[in-house]
């Protein structure tokens, strides 16, 4: 479900660590690094391969790489890069034995750090640690925090928030200025409720990196949460205008909307959302209930429609969808709706079949 | 001299000044030759209809239509004489027309507030009814303090009633509840009035009383000027619509007063109000599509004083009805009355001081789930005039009586409500917007608590992962009412013709064997329907004239919501070979001990053994195919045996009774699912000879 940034984990290999943050560091293993040897035949077939790397023809570049690998069985940077290829194609098992090959030759921090992606990638969350704690052992002063910070993500992906918190904060003790760090340990602090510590972490991950729009609409989400709805669309509104794109940005500010009752503004912005991502359910789910409120139940209903056709497994907008039905008088329809959405996890749509339906 | 000239020009301009004063408030202007000077003529004509007026205002039975015909011209004539503003509102407030009732009073009050020391009074009381709570409030408060120390004993009651009504008025209306209000149609609603409705448990007819020209003999009640009151009904076609009224005419309707008070569930039985004997309850019987003549209920329930409205419970032993006999809370108040086992209604018992006020309590309604009541009244936290109220009786005690909310209840009078098994659509009378004229019957829908949407938002939590993480979702509770019951309901047959069968229907508890009720289907239908209140596991038998009975198992645990089950029972004339499964035959798992449960049933056998005694009969035993076939094939004949062997030791002649066991061999439903294992697992009961 979730997509991750793989060009980022080329980048770490390629250009750097954090080339996202505008801090460029040594290049990893590109031509410069290979030694003239006596026979350079592996080492210049595996340049080609990073050629055509960069050049996103990954198939051509595997070829190379398994050139390179046949004629230099021990190329351990040929491992690693064949494995960054076969991540780009998605065959994240392939690319874990070429980690663990390169590994088993050439035990880096690198490659630990590597693995630990494609694991974590993977939901391999045990095998991520292990990595990433190799990593850090490893003493690459490059890569201690973000190894600390990504041991922050896995155990935020596994809900337990006080241990993220411990990782994120030995990841900014090893670089002050880590503004990813701020924005996730604030968002581990959001979930557990320290709305005001949050907010601390976000302004500082903010003032390290002022172009972060979903740190601002993070932000916007822990004040919307704590009732300062005016603070929420102001920083609501700063993430859009950092990234009008944003349509994630613009579906939280309709929903806030939403909620002060300014139902015509709300619209506007779950419009706005759909029209950046026509697929976006939220945003169809949303603008059914703006328009649910203004009694435009008809209308309501065909935005559900939307949301279920782009998902049919939408609870939510099948126990929304009911209720607009139940408003038209037809308890059919709502029952139906209702039904599903219970079969769908949604426990509150088992009360009202239970008491309403036949 | 100086000074005196001062004096009177300074009294001169405040007198003047007090003049204007009281002119910008309306002068009263009273009926006094002097103040219509070359209008003597006029003036007698007024005077002479004001006298005609008064007379009728001030009878014991006043017309007050008739007297606000004559003042009107009067008042046009003088329009600013306080008392006959006053008495304009008060002939207004009688005929509930409150609009027109303030118009005056407020004329009234502007020309001499003192012109009658009830004028604040009956002003705050149409303020109240319009709504108007705080204009109440401040009048009423008003009212309170300009009165002497000796009045107020004679009004504070009323006073402090009426501020609680206001007080409550501002409660309910600010917290509506959510209901569906639609008129019936034009085939059931007239120009005519049509109010007091009573619905079967599954809303398949309704009864209401209307006054009408099809009025049975079409007479007149000369007393009120209007037709008299007969009962009518409209059935549920098959599409959901309400069809045409019809009147079931005479011998349920008479020439005089008809009222319908009551239904029973199945829609077989009424309570009828006559007029007689100071107000009787009388119920009469549908027998095939014949309304049998009203009979009066006797004397626990009538008595000479004013009975009026009357409620069936679930179970046809209790009734709950209205009455103002003396020793009651006041008013009239709610009674119930228990069958005895001669089939006579016992002594009434009061329902005591949780339900009945010194007010008036009427219009009961007992719910098929057999614990939930409805009621008007017009104490309690009324928020005006009669509200509906609603009382739960659980463990032997009344809940506290809860006001139904507005819309459903308004500041006026609200009586008569009445509920569908499922809980969810009430009906009562009401002149709506939408009205036919008159009053008109209303189908109510409860919404219940307005329904959280919920709203769907991602956040970026992680800065490294660019697809939103899911908010949080925190369903919202949203408390629902839940009617716990089942109807039971269908069409009982004679298997080989198909025609409709006359049976008897018995009720029983099976965890005490106790008969809880016995019903009767419409012999020209064959329809029964019965309300099965949750929490009992209920036996079921059918009976009809030389047919096997038919028994049927209903567990129904606590808290299991409302289900309408629809059962059509075909019941087997006794002929050899005919058979029936012994729905009602409980054993211990794995073992041939008869459980206690299944007393009732057996004595079903015992009856049929005596009532045919020729009859020989083989009991049968069968199982589900889980376990071996032999062990089956044993289990099922020792527990054929055993009903046997019961049979003999209650009397039953062995040479009449024959058992086996078939174990697997002969299912009647599939063994793949739990519910047709169930069935398969059965005691079976055939005709070998009669």
């Amino acid at each position: 479900m979730r997509k991750w940034i793989f060009t980022f984990i080329l980048t770490i290999l390629f250009f750097g660590i954090m080339a996202q943050e505008n801090k460029p560091s040594e290049v990893l293993d590109t031509i410069k690094t290979v030694s003239a040897a006596d026979n350079q035949t592996a080492e210049k077939i595996y340049n080609q391969g990073i050629v055509l790397f960069q050049q996103g023809k990954y198939d051509e570049a595997i070829a190379q790489f398994n050139e390179a690998i046949k004629i230099k069985p021990n190329f351990a940077k040929a491992y690693i890069n064949r494995a960054t290829s076969k991540v780009e194609q998605k065959k994240y098992a392939e690319s874990i034995s070429d980690y663990n090959m390169a590994i088993m030759l050439e035990p880096s921090a690198k490659s630990f750090f590597s693995r630990g992606l494609v694991r974590y990638q993977m939901k391999d969350y045990s095998g991520a640690i292990s990595d990433f704690n190799s990593c850090i052992k490893a003493n690459n002063s490059e890569l201690k925090a973000p190894a600390y910070y990504y041991l922050g993500c896995v155990n935020f992906d596994q809900k337990n928030y006080d241990e993220a918190i411990k990782f994120y904060n030995s990841a900014i003790e090893n670089k002050a200025d880590y503004a990813y760090a701020f924005n996730d340990r604030g968002s581990a602090k959001k979930q557990l409720e320290q709305y005001q510590e949050a907010l601390k972490d976000y302004r500082r991950a903010i003032q390290l990196n002022p172009q972060m729009a979903f740190t601002f609409n993070n932000m916007a989400s822990v004040k919307k949460k704590i009732g300062d709805l005016e603070g929420a669309i102001t920083d609501y509104s700063s993430a859009i205008e950092l990234k009008p794109d944003y349509y994630i940005a613009y579906n939280n500010r309709g929903s806030v909307y939403l909620l002060k009752n300014e139902f015509d503004k709300a619209l506007a912005d779950f419009t706005k959302a759909i029209e950046i991502n026509k697929d976006y359910a939220f945003a169809y789910n949303n603008r059914g209930n703006a328009k649910y409120k203004q009694k435009r139940y008809e209308d309501a209903i065909k935005d559900y429609d939307s949301a279920i056709s782009i998902d049919e497994n939408y609870g939510f907008a099948y126990l929304n969808r009911g209720i607009s039905k139940e408003m038209l008088r037809d308890e059919e329809g709502s029952c139906a709706d209702w039904k599903k959405a219970y079969s769908l996890g949604i426990e509150t749509a088992h009360n009202y079949v239970q008491a309403q339906c036949k | 001299m100086i000074m005196n000239t001062l004096t009177k020009n300074i009294l001169a301009t405040f007198v003047t000044l007090l003049f204007i004063a009281s002119s910008a408030m309306g002068q009263n202007v009273s009926f006094d030759k002097a103040n219509f000077p070359g209008k003597e003529e006029q003036f007698k004509v007024a005077i002479k209809n004001l006298k005609a007026a008064d007379k009728i205002y001030s009878s014991e039975f006043p017309d007050f239509k008739a007297a606000i015909e004559i003042y009107l011209p009067v008042d046009s004539f003088n329009p600013n004489n306080a008392d006959l503003n006053y008495k304009l509102g008060k002939c207004y407030f009688k005929i509930k027309d409150y609009t027109n009732a303030i118009t005056f009073f407020e004329k009234a009050k502007s020309l001499d507030e003192k012109v009658n020391i009830e004028l604040n009074f009956y002003l705050a009381k149409c303020y109240h009814i319009n709504y108007k709570f705080d204009e109440s409030l401040e009048l009423l408060i008003k009212f309170r303090q300009i009165l002497d120390p000796i009045t107020i004993t004679q009004y504070e009651k009323l006073i402090q009633k009426e501020i609680d009504e206001c007080e409550t008025g501002k409660i309910l209306v600010k917290t509506p509840i959510r209901v569906y209000t639609k008129n019936l149609g034009e085939a059931v609603n007239s120009k005519y009035p049509e109010y007091s409705p009573v619905v079967s448990a599954d809303r398949s007819v309704i009864f209401f009383t209307s006054m009408n020209p099809t009025t049975t003999g079409g007479g007149i009640d000369a007393t009120r000027n209007q037709y008299f009151e007969d009962i009518y009904f409209t059935e549920k076609d098959s599409l959901g619509n309400w069809g045409k009224v019809q009147n079931p005419g005479k011998p349920l309707n008479s020439d005089n007063h008809d009222a319908v008070v009551g239904i029973s569930n199945d829609g077989q039985q009424l309570y009828i109000y006559k007029g007689e004997d100071g107000g009787d309850i009388y119920s009469s019987k549908l027998d095939g599509k014949l309304w049998l003549k009203p009979i009066s209920l006797g004397k626990s329930i009538n008595s000479i004083y004013h009975e009026s409205s009357a409620s069936f419970s679930y179970d046809f032993l209790t009734i709950y009805f209205v009455s103002n006999r003396p020793d009651g809370y006041g008013e009239h108040d709610i009674y119930l009355s228990k069958k005895d086992s001669k089939g006579n209604w016992g002594s009434a018992e009061n329902l005591g001081g949780d339900i009945n006020t010194p007010y008036e309590e009427t219009a009961i309604f007992a719910h098929p789930d057999g614990k939930t009541f409805y009621f008007s009244s017009k104490g309690h936290n009324t928020m005006g005039g009669y509200d509906i109220f609603k009382t739960t009786y659980e463990n032997g005690k009344w809940s506290e009586a809860q006001n139904l909310g507005y819309p459903v209840n308004t500041s006026g009078d609200d009586v008569f409500f009445s509920l569908s098994a499922d809980g969810k659509y009430g009906y009562y009378a009401s002149k709506g917007a939408d009205s036919y004229g008159s009053l008109d019957l209303y189908e109510i829908s409860f919404l219940g608590e307005e329904k959280q949407l919920v709203t769907n938002n991602e956040d970026n939590l992680l800065a490294f992962r660019t697809e939103g993480t899911k908010e949080d979702v925190s369903e919202s509770k949203v408390d629902i009412q839940e009617v716990n019951l089942t109807i039971l309901k269908g069409i009982i047959t004679d298997e080989y013709s198909k025609e409709p069968l006359f049976a008897k229907i018995e009720l029983f508890d099976l965890s005490t064997n106790q008969i809880i009720s016995t019903f009767e289907n419409n012999k020209a239908s064959g329809k029964y329907l019965v309300s099965l209140p949750a929490g009992k596991n209920y036996g079921i038998t059918v009976n009809s004239e030389n047919c096997l009975f038919y028994s049927d198992n209903v567990d129904l645990k606590e808290n299991q919501g409302f289900k309408e089950v629809i059962k059509d029972i075909q019941l087997k004339r006794i002929t050899v070979g005919s058979k029936v499964v012994l729905n009602n035959i409980f054993f211990d798992s794995g073992k041939s001990t008869l459980k206690p449960e299944s007393q009732s049933e057996l004595d079903n056998l015992i009856k049929i053994m005596t009532d045919f005694p020729s009859l020989k009969i083989e009991i049968s035993g069968h199982t589900d195919n889980v376990g071996s076939a032999s062990f089956n094939k044993t289990l099922s004949e020792s527990r054929a045996k055993e009903v046997v062997n019961h049979l003999i030791s209650k009397g039953i002649s062995a040479d009449r009774l024959t058992f086996k066991g078939y174990g697997f061999d002969e299912p009647r439903a599939t063994n793949d699912t739990p519910e047709g294992r169930q069935q398969n697992r059965r005691t079976e009961f055939k005709v070998l000879s009669r």
